[in-house]
């Protein structure tokens, strides 16, 4: 007896064993996945332009060939290889046709030529790409041309935004930018006859094969989806469409969760055993039922869903979807228990490295951004946060325009001192960076970029013009008075990047403003060195300036402008990336561009100061996904990419080298190769032009290949340090003279002459006055 | 028909006093109208010579004088066209004051008597102290409640609604003070009277107070109709981003910063439906002043 | 009067459940915040909001204003009401189109106004040729402390019509017989007018301040417009300071802004309503 339940103990022991690795097994299926495309040559990006479902098996296809991947892979396998870019090095009649498109019709891979308006098979089972007759569609009208500055013409055919076999139909959508619209045209031709047929139905928006040889149509009129009288987006329309009849007949709408989706087309696709409606909103997928009702059923890590045709969100049999963005395909379940269990909103903030880079280390919480919110104080966002009703958990703002010390003050802020992460970056910052963050001791914001405005000329044409370099504010005006006394007239410089007066009146504030904040003092226009800045302001004739405005949306003017050296560049801030270009452009080139940075004195005797704006990430501290939150923080701070740590943290100075050089490089010497080839069979206008691009591409060539190579290379870190040494980041407090309503009233008023400068230092003082202390 | 055609003024009044009072008020009448006339004969003009008339503005310059300006170079409707016609925006926003200004009114109808008359017709305990409070609350601008009201309308789910705006206009304490105030004056006998006929407090309401109070009330309806119609801040707190619920009088503000040469027709306009208006209810009104023959 | 009338909870109690839960509970309510110290967190700091209030020179400076600008227009208001009912009942039924007229002001959103305000008081504009004639030079009528003149002519000009038709009631109310008898025994119309009219509508007299007094503060709107949210010291009242207040988060300086003067104004009434002849009723 004793060893009957022994032995079923022991089976049952065992049993219980395997179950951890049953577990295990099934979490290890996970129902999203992400699968990159590798690229195998130096030359090409790998990414993903197009995509289709064949069965069970993705494809996709992009610049090198077919990848292939079935449910269960790790990654893509090398279907069929066919690289377009080498093709264009051989002669036409060796040339294999170039696929645009891929497109499936559920038996058989199909391509499409776009330049060529031509659809042909494609046979990829024996690991090479087999064509099939190609069949010619009647795309004339389509054909698109424009003319160069040279006079030559040239004409390219216009590629659809959406396309979709059905019915022995290829259904296609284009686009009309072109013609000012941002309605489209849905064609369809026949595949065995490439016969063209065109429908009067109008505002489609998004086509999906749907039953009975009709297709699912999304319906907008987008010229007109703004509706300006309830201050919303008119709401997209779901219909069926009838080619035989030519009709649509709506059936429901969208909610409007993307809130207008602006002329970016619907991605919509039909689930027959659901009969529902799955379409794309910014970074997720949405389920629309039959009875109306919707539900968001896949969170995607990104909302760039720019490149890709054909099909923009294949469907596997098994019911997930697969999205591809750039050289990544997410593969996402549809089904709404599968959705991270946490999310977190995001006011503010862009998609960059660091965000993409939190975000990857987090597949199990879905990040969104707020849309369509906008809060222009710290009043609106202060009541937001309190209310709860957007329900923010990371905000991003910049320092400059929004009294983040305020929202500080009173608590808005979660406290991250106790993060050794947080702890480690605030050491590692500009002191007066880390000082914008801490309140009491404590950490309550995280700066995480920060771009600097200094003064840049050209001084190169300076030299030109025999006029010395000004330091001083009095300076510049002493420079803009000299060159309309002495070289105005000749009508071969510019004295500004912008045009008109405006940017010397402002430059006036910012200078003194600049000055004010990085002594640390009050602000107060009372003072010797104020009247002493306005008067030589005063002294210049700025009548003069302003008869030189340049109307920049007349292409004539903007040309000529351009083709003129510009002596003032204030257009441009101080980049790492470019610095080295900019000092060692040839002359002649990018003549509005600056070849030197600094920062602007007041007066002989003060110091040049460099204006910095800040964005901190600040958590609410009232967010219900705390753990969430932190994370994102950590990871983001983690993230940072190279560039920023060299732009706030002042030990990081090691020259950064660019990551695309060699590809690029390598690319653009593909490229002047195919055009070399095609220059030898050209003629006349059209030769002479081709001569004239080729020469403009190998200068830039060149350049590139000397310039291109660091981000950030030692020179221009250097020069960023030079310039950071008198810097201040800008507050909401600092920006006052220039941002607050009433001051920057009595500031027009000034300028515009209606007050003398006694009156407009008395008044402004006042109300300087009143603020400040009020506020104590 | 009017009591005023009865003697109800000084019959011994010399003459000498008539005289110079309506000397005196014709001089003061035209002080009066003169910017309302002003805000009409501007909106006439066309665009352009306003927008550069405004532009002499704010000129510190001793020798220099703004015009007075009388008549346009060329009368222009064009303002008038624009506003009404090629932004509807006009139109909606218009439709929401009359709304509000409606709802407003006739909740106030509902509410604000019976309350009056419960103050003041009635003795009940606390009668004094709760009319001190009415008293009270209405001296209080309305910054004083600002931020807690906020915060109770965002308890009651009301924030962002109409009704955030309509309810507390409701309730103004200011209108049960002013109804209250006169219906303290309604003689003791009336109310008796009706007692004695056997009526109760409910038939006495609506047969004798109500009728009394005219005056009152319609005074009330005016003043209501002004404020309603008038009313800023309590849109621009409780409304917040909702632009297709405000009145027209929050975005009077928003037009005419930005187009200075249809202000003053946007003003004409704006103006317009509430001096309608008051011609429409005059009669009620000035009828009403007067105390009714109470026998 | 009815005494012990259950019917009473029937006219009462809607009204007085919309003027708790929209005004009362907000007020007190209010005086809750002005006792914490303006963080998400809320926490109680007792008096030293009000302590740090009214040691700021800017509070008292707003608090000031106001109660000056409005303890000029409500007796002039007063005043000028009084005389000009006095002089419309003189006049009998040719008084009625000046009255329309008096009114109109009232009805007209002040906003719309504005405009036309700015151009008569410019610097350039009708008002200063009047007081150049006048022998008095330009003033800087929007820019320096002399806002108050405008502001101050704005809210009369709004305002007289409504306190006219008050008054115009309440004079008709006083019985012919009263007159009749004080001419008989020879007085003047000054005395008459001192010594009957005025005690006989006493009640509506405190009526036509209070309003007075009450529509003083809304003219916050229209100073606001003209002069922005920091205007001349001598027009920056207390709403623009719990105005700004309230822009800046600081809901807590608003509240206790807010109470401190709501305290005043209640001592001040308090004082007044005290005295019976004012309140008009048993």
């Amino acid at each position: 007896m004793r060893n009957k339940y022994l032995l079923r103990g022991i089976v049952f022991l065992f049993l219980l064993t395997l179950l951890p690795f049953a577990a295990m097994a099934e979490a290890s299926a996970s129902p999203n996945e992400d699968i990159k495309v590798l690229s195998e040559s130096q030359t090409g990006y790998s990414s993903i332009r197009s995509a289709a479902v064949l069965g069970d098996t993705v494809y996709v296809l992009n610049p090198e060939g077919i990848y292939s991947w079935l449910s269960g892979q790790a990654a893509f396998t090398l279907a069929a290889s066919h690289n377009q870019l080498e093709q264009l090095s051989l002669p036409e009649e060796e040339r294999k046709p170039t696929i645009s498109i891929l497109l499936s019709d559920g038996q058989q891979l199909w391509g499409m030529d776009g330049s060529n308006a031509r659809l042909f098979t494609l046979d990829i089972s024996g690991g090479e790409l087999v064509f099939g007759e190609p069949v010619s569609l009647q795309m004339q009208d389509r054909t698109q041309t424009y003319e160069t500055d040279a006079g030559v013409e040239h004409s390219y055919m216009d590629m659809p935004e959406q396309a979709l076999l059905m019915n022995g139909q290829l259904y296609c959508l284009f686009n009309n930018y072109q013609n000012n619209t941002q309605n489209r045209t849905l064609m369809s031709y026949d595949i065995a006859t490439g016969e063209a047929a065109s429908y009067d139905s109008e505002f489609i928006t998004g086509i999906a094969a749907y039953k009975d040889g009709k297709l699912l149509v999304s319906v907008r009129d987008e010229d007109n989806s703004y509706d300006p009288a309830t201050s919303a987006f008119v709401p997209t329309a779901l219909g069926v469409f009838d080619p035989q009849s030519d009709t649509i007949e709506e059936i429901g709408t969208f909610a409007d969760l993307n809130a207008g989706n602006m002329g970016m087309g619907m991605t919509i696709k039909y689930e027959k055993d659901k009969d529902a409606v799955l379409y794309l909103i910014g970074n997720g997928v949405v389920r629309r039922l039959p009875d109306g009702t919707e539900e968001k059923c896949a969170y995607l890590p990104t909302r760039e869903f720019w490149g890709g045709t054909g099909d923009k969100m294949p469907l596997l049999p098994d019911g997930r979807v697969a999205l591809c963005v750039g050289d990544t395909m997410h593969v996402r379940s549809t089904n709404p228990a599968d959705l991270p269990a946490t999310s977190l909103v995001i006011y503010g903030g862009e998609e960059n490295n660091a965000h993409k880079a939190a975000l990857q280390n987090m597949p199990d919480v879905s990040v969104t951004a707020l849309q369509n919110k906008w809060f222009s104080s710290a009043q609106e966002l202060g009541q937001a946060l309190v209310s709860g009703e957007d329900g923010i958990d990371i905000l991003f703002i910049e320092t400059g325009w929004m009294d983040v010390a305020n929202l500080l003050v009173k608590g808005y802020a979660a406290d991250l001192s106790a993060s050794p992460v947080f702890q480690e970056h605030m050491d590692k910052l500009y002191p007066q960076m880390k000082e914008v963050g801490m309140q009491d001791g404590k950490i309550l914001a995280l700066p995480v970029r920060l771009n600097i405005e200094s003064m840049s000329l050209n001084s190169k044409a300076f030299a030109k013009l025999g006029m010395p370099l000004p330091a001083t504010y009095g300076e510049v005006c002493q420079s803009v008075k000299t060159f309309y006394e002495e070289h105005a007239q000749e009508g071969e410089y510019n004295i500004n990047m912008q045009t008109g007066s405006g940017w010397l009146k402002d430059l006036l504030l910012s200078t003194y403003t600049d000055y004010m904040a990085y002594k640390g003092e009050e602000m107060t226009l009372d003072t010797p060195l104020f009247r002493q800045m306005a008067e030589a302001l005063a002294s210049v004739n700025t009548q003069l300036m302003d008869d030189d405005e340049v109307d920049f949306s007349n292409n004539e003017d903007m040309n000529e402008f351009f083709q003129r050296p510009t002596l003032f560049t204030q257009g441009y801030s101080f980049d790492l990336q470019s610095y080295e270009y900019f000092l060692n452009r040839p002359d002649g080139n990018d003549m509005s561009a600056p070849d030197m940075f600094f920062g602007m004195k007041a007066d002989q005797d003060a110091p040049p100061v460099v204006k910095g704006s800040a964005v901190v990430m600040i958590i609410n501290s009232q967010s219900k996904n705390m753990d969430a939150a932190l994370r994102y923080a950590e990871n983001y701070i983690k993230g940072l990419d190279a560039l920023s740590k060299v732009t706030f943290y002042p030990g990081e100075n090691e020259p950064i080298i660019n990551p695309d050089h060699e590809r690029v490089v390598a690319n653009f010497s593909q490229q002047l190769a195919a055009m070399k080839v095609a220059l030898e069979k050209a003629e006349g206008a059209e030769k002479t032009e081709m001569e004239a691009t080729i020469k403009q591409m190998e200068e830039n060539f060149a350049q590139y290949n000397e310039y291109g190579k660091f981000l950030a290379s030692t020179a221009a870190i250097a020069a960023y340090r030079q310039l950071m040494e008198n810097s201040y980041i800008a507050t909401y407090k600092t920006n006052m003279l220039m941002s607050q309503q009433d001051l920057s009233e009595l500031r027009e008023r000034y300028f515009g002459g209606q007050l003398s400068l006694d009156q407009f230092i008395q008044e402004s003082d006042a109300k300087l006055r009143l603020i400040r202390l009020e506020n104590q | 028909m009017s009591n005023w055609e009865a003697t109800r003024y000084r019959p011994g009044s010399r003459k000498w006093v008539r005289g110079l009072s309506g000397v005196l008020l014709v001089l003061i009448s035209i002080v009066i109208l003169l910017p309302i006339v002003l805000t009409f004969l501007y909106s006439f003009f066309p665009v352009k010579e306003m927008e550069g008339y405004l532009k002499t503005r704010n000129n510190f310059d001793d020798k220099q004088w703004m015009d007075v300006l009388l008549s346009p170079a060329m009368v222009s409707l064009r303002q008038y066209y624009s506003l009404l016609i090629e932004k509807p925006v006009y139109l909606r926003l218009f439709v929401n004051s009359v709304r509000y200004t409606s709802a407003i009114l006739l909740g106030q109808a509902l509410l604000i008597p019976a309350m009056a008359y419960a103050l003041s017709c009635f003795k009940f305990r606390g009668r004094d102290t709760l009319f001190f409070l009415v008293l009270m609350l209405m001296l209080l601008p309305f910054q004083v409640t600002m931020a807690p009201s906020v915060l109770t309308m965002r308890t009651l789910g009301l924030m962002n609604t109409v009704w955030a705006v309509i309810l507390p206009m409701v309730v103004s304490p200011f209108y049960i003070f002013l109804v209250r105030q006169y219906m303290v004056t309604i003689p003791q006998e009336m109310l008796e009277a009706g007692l004695m006929d056997g009526a109760g407090t409910v038939r006495t309401f609506l047969h004798i107070v109500l009728p009394i109070s005219k005056p009152i009330l319609g005074a009330a309806c005016a003043l209501s109709f002004a404020d309603s119609w008038n009313m800023v801040e309590q849109p621009l707190i409780y409304l917040g981003n909702a632009r297709d619920k405000l009145p027209l009088s929050v975005m009077f503000n928003d037009l005419s910063t930005q187009e200075m040469g249809v202000a003053f027709a946007s003003a004409a306009l704006y103006i317009l439906p509430a001096l309608l208006m008051y011609t429409y209810f005059q009669e009620d009104i000035l009828l009403g002043i007067q105390l009714s023959d109470m026998k | 009067m009815f005494t012990k009338k259950k019917s009473l909870w029937l006219f009462l109690l809607p009204g007085l459940a919309g003027l708790m839960v929209f005004y009362l509970v907000p007020f007190i309510g209010g005086i809750y915040y002005s006792l914490t110290d303006g963080t998400i967190q809320n926490n109680i700091v007792g008096f030293a909001n009000y302590q740090r209030i009214w040691q700021n020179e800017v509070f008292r400076l707003g608090l000031k204003n106001s109660l000056e600008l409005s303890l000029i227009s409500a007796p002039l208001i007063f005043v000028l009401s009084f005389l000009l009912s006095v002089m419309l009942r003189s006049l009998g039924r040719a008084s009625l189109p000046f009255r329309n007229i008096l009114l109109m002001p009232y009805l007209v959103p002040t906003s719309a106004m504005l405009i036309v305000w700015t151009l008569l008081f410019d610097y350039g504009g009708i008002i200063n040729r009047l007081s150049v004639w006048l022998g008095a030079g330009r003033v800087l009528w929007l820019e320096s402390h002399m806002l108050r003149v405008p502001v101050v002519l704005l809210y009369v000009w709004k305002n007289i019509g409504f306190s006219i038709i008050i008054f115009s009631a309440a004079l008709q109310s006083v019985p012919e017989e009263f007159y009749e008898f004080a001419r008989l025994e020879g007085a003047g119309a000054w005395k008459q007018e001192t010594r009957i009219t005025l005690p006989l509508i006493l009640p509506t007299a405190f009526l036509v301040f209070v309003l007075a007094w009450v529509n003083a503060f809304k003219i916050f709107k229209e100073v606001y417009f003209i002069g922005g949210a920091y205007p001349n010291e001598a027009v920056y009242t207390l709403q623009h300071y719990m105005n700004n207040k309230f822009a800046m988060l600081d809901y807590q300086d608003v509240t206790t802004a807010a109470y401190s003067f709501a305290v005043i104004v209640l001592v001040l009434f308090g004082i007044l309503y005290a005295r019976k002849g004012v309140r008009g009723v048993e």
